[in-house]
C-alpha cells in the first residue's frame, strides 16, 4: 500500500479508534438532545453555536467538566476512585481492536475476533460494579446490584444473538462474516437474532426501557453517582462508547459491514449502518417510560430467550438445509 | 509564554463554563413548579446549555426556588458546599430577596445570607422568560470575569 | 501488533491527560465538607437502619450457568470442521434443555415471595 499511513494506523487512531470513540461521544450526546428535544417539541441546544445547531453543546460539557474541581471523596481509596472510571472507559472501547471497519482497516485481524469482541463487551459489567463499590455509596451500592441484574438479564440473549450469526456464517472472522453477507444480509438471513440483538443492545447500553441502574427518580446517578468532573465524563461516557462499540459489531455482523464497498468508501458506509442501531438507542429516551426490575428480568429470561433461541434454531436450520 | 497558556485555558474553561450550566434538583418553595415550567416545551432552558442534574456532584449552578425557611436554609447551604469549584447562585422569586409575602417572619432568611448571589429574579412567582433572563445575565458574568 | 500498541498507548494516555489537565488548571478549594460522602444533599449520620435484601439472584446463578454452556457452543462452533450435524443436534439439544429448565423454575424466579 502507498498510502503514508496502513490499514491498521488508521483502525488504531480515526475509525474506528481514537478519534472515532471520542467524536462518537460528542455527535451521540449532541444527536440524543437534539432528537429527543424534537420530540418534545423543544429546540434543545441551540445558542452555543447557532450555525451549527448547537453543536458544540458536548464540548462545551466536556471542557465544563474537565475544568471544575475534582473532589476525591475522603471515605474511599482515592486511588481506586480515580482510575475506576478510566479503566472502565478504557475497556468499554478495547472490544473496537477486533473489529473491522472496511477491508484492512482493522487492528488485529483475526479468525476469531467477532467472538473475541462479543466477550469482551459482556466481560465489561465487572468493572462498572467495582467502580460502584471503591465508591462506597447507598445510591452506587444500589446501582450496582441493578447493573448486575441487567447483565444477568441481556447476556445470555446477546450471546445466543451471536452464536445464531456464527453458525449462520460459519465463522467468526471479520472478513469472512461480511463475505457471507455478500448475496444477503444476516438481518434478512435471520430477522429473530436481529430483533434479539437490537433488545440486547438497548439493555447492555442501559437506555431507556431498560435505564435501571441508574433511573434517577430512584438512584440519582446509580453507579456514577459520587462522580464529578473528568471522572464523570469516563464513568458516564462509558454506556456511549459500549454503544458505538455494539453499532460497530452489529453493523458487521447484521447488515454487511462495508459491502457494497471496500477502502475508504467502506469506512463510510459503516458509519451510516451504525446508524441504524444508535437511531433508535437515542429516539426510545423519548417515548418509552421505564421498566421495573423484575420486569426487565422476566423479559430478558421469558420472551428475549425464547426470541434468541428460536434464532439460533433457525441458523441451524438454514445451515442444514445448505 | 506561562500567562498566555494560562490565559488561554481560562478563556477556553469560562467558555465552557458558560455555555453548560447544569442546576442539581433542590426545590426549596413554590417556585419549584416554575422551573419545571423552564425546562419545558414552551421556554426550553436547554437552548442556554441547562440540564437539570440529579447530583450536585456534577452540577454548578444553584436556583433558589423561593422562600428558604431557616429548616431549609441549612441544605441550602450544604449543598452549595459540596459542589465543585466554579459555582452559581441565582435567587428566584420575591421570598428569595427580601421575604415577600413571608417579609419579617421569624423562620425565613434572605437567601444572601445562606450563599452569595449572582443574580436576582424578582417576582411572585417570576415568568420563566425573567428567570432565562437571569441565566443569560449570570452566563454574561461568566464570560466577562477576570480570573 | 504495533497498531493495537498505538491505540492502547494513545487511547489511554488521552483519557490520562485529561485528568492531569483537570488536575493542574481546575479551581481546587478543598473542605472538609466537600469530601464528604453524597447523601443527596443532607448530612450523614447515624448508623444504617435496614440493610438491603439481594433480589432475584436466581437468574445469577442461572447466567452463569447457561453463559458456560453457550460459551462451549460458541467455541465448538468456530473451531469445528465444516457441515457436522452431530455438532448442531447437540447445541439444538442443548438449548432444549435451557428453555426446559428456565419454563420450568420460571414462575418461582419472577415472584421475590418465594424466595425466602
Amino acid at each position: 500500500m502507498d498510502l503514508p499511513f496502513s490499514g491498521d494506523l488508521i483502525a488504531a487512531l480515526v475509525f474506528p479508534g481514537v478519534l472515532g470513540i471520542f467524536g462518537f461521544l460528542v455527535v451521540a450526546i449532541w444527536l440524543e438532545r437534539k432528537l429527543v428535544a424534537r420530540v418534545q417539541w423543544r429546540y434543545g441546544p441551540l445558542y452555543v453555536s447557532k450555525p451549527l445547531g448547537g453543536l458544540l453543546q458536548p464540548v462545551a460539557d466536556l471542557l465544563k467538566l474537565v475544568f471544575s474541581e475534582l473532589v476525591l471523596p475522603r471515605h474511599t481509596n482515592r486511588l481506586f476512585f480515580a482510575a475506576a472510571p478510566i479503566l472502565l472507559f478504557f475497556a468499554e472501547g478495547l472490544p473496537v481492536v477486533f473489529i473491522a471497519a472496511a477491508p484492512g482497516v482493522v487492528m488485529a485481524p483475526h479468525p476469531y475476533g467477532l467472538a473475541i469482541a462479543v466477550v469482551l463487551v459482556l466481560l465489561v459489567a465487572v468493572l462498572v460494579v467495582a467502580m460502584a463499590w471503591t465508591e462506597a455509596d447507598k445510591f452506587t451500592y444500589v446501582g450496582a446490584v441493578r447493573e448486575i441484574l441487567l447483565t444477568a438479564a441481556y447476556e445470555v440473549p446477546l450471546l445466543l444473538a451471536a452464536l445464531a450469526m456464527f453458525i449462520l456464517y460459519g465463522t467468526a472472522d471479520p472478513y469472512g462474516v461480511v463475505e457471507a453477507q455478500s448475496n444477503l444480509w444476516g438481518a434478512v438471513l435471520n430477522p429473530l437474532a436481529f430483533v434479539a440483538y437490537l433488545v440486547a443492545l438497548l439493555m447492555a447500553t442501559t437506555r431507556f426501557p431498560f435505564e435501571i441502574p441508574e433511573a434517577e427518580p430512584e438512584v440519582v446517578l446509580g453507579p456514577y453517582t459520587e462522580y464529578g468532573s473528568t471522572l464523570f465524563i469516563y464513568a458516564f461516557g462509558a454506556n456511549y462508547v459500549k454503544l458505538y462499540v455494539l453499532a460497530l459489531l452489529g453493523s458487521v455482523l447484521f447488515l454487511g459491514g462495508w459491502l457494497p464497498a471496500g477502502g475508504l468508501a467502506g469506512v463510510f458506509i459503516t458509519l451510516v449502518k451504525m446508524l441504524v442501531f444508535v437511531l433508535p438507542a437515542m429516539l426510545v429516551r423519548a417515548i418509552y417510560p421505564r421498566y421495573r426490575i423484575d420486569q426487565a428480568l422476566r423479559i430478558g429470561w421469558g420472551k428475549l430467550l425464547a426470541l434468541s433461541v428460536a434464532a439460533v434454531a433457525l441458523s441451524l436450520v438454514w445451515r442444514l438445509l445448505r | 509564554m506561562k500567562t498566555l497558556v494560562s490565559q488561554a485555558v481560562a478563556r477556553l474553561a469560562r467558555w465552557g463554563t458558560k455555555w453548560s450550566l447544569w442546576p442539581p434538583h433542590l426545590v426549596t418553595a413554590c417556585c419549584g413548579v416554575e422551573i419545571g415550567h423552564i425546562f419545558g416545551s414552551v421556554y426550553d432552558a436547554e437552548r442556554f446549555g441547562m440540564l437539570p442534574m440529579g447530583s450536585l456532584r456534577q452540577s454548578n449552578i444553584i436556583i433558589i426556588e423561593g422562600t428558604i425557611t431557616l429548616k431549609m436554609a441549612k441544605f441550602v447551604k450544604y449543598v452549595y458546599e459540596q459542589m465543585p469549584e466554579p459555582k452559581y447562585v441565582i435567587a428566584m422569586g420575591a421570598c428569595a430577596i427580601k421575604g415577600g409575602v413571608f417579609y419579617g417572619s421569624y423562620h425565613m432568611v434572605p437567601a444572601s445570607k445562606v450563599v452569595p448571589v449572582h443574580a436576582y429574579v424578582s417576582g411572585c412567582p417570576p415568568t420563566p422568560e425573567a428567570v432565562l433572563k437571569a441565566v443569560s445575565k449570570v452566563q454574561e458574568q461568566i464570560g466577562h470575569a477576570e480570573n | 501488533m504495533v497498531a493495537i500498541l498505538i491505540f492502547v498507548v494513545v487511547f489511554l494516555g488521552a483519557l490520562v491527560a485529561l485528568v492531569v489537565v483537570t488536575f493542574l488548571f481546575a479551581p481546587r478549594r478543598p473542605s472538609e465538607i466537600k469530601e464528604r460522602r453524597f447523601e443527596s444533599g443532607g448530612p450523614p449520620y447515624g448508623p444504617v437502619q435496614r440493610r438491603l435484601l439481594m433480589q432475584y439472584f436466581g437468574y445469577i446463578y442461572l447466567v452463569t450457568v447457561v453463559e458456560a454452556a453457550v460459551g462451549l457452543a460458541l467455541v465448538a462452533v468456530l473451531t469445528a470442521q465444516p457441515s457436522a450435524p452431530m455438532l448442531y443436534l447437540a447445541i439444538a439439544l442443548l438449548l432444549a434443555a435451557v428453555l426446559i429448565v428456565v419454563l420450568r423454575y420460571f414462575k418461582v424466579l419472577n415472584d421475590i415471595r418465594r424466595w425466602s
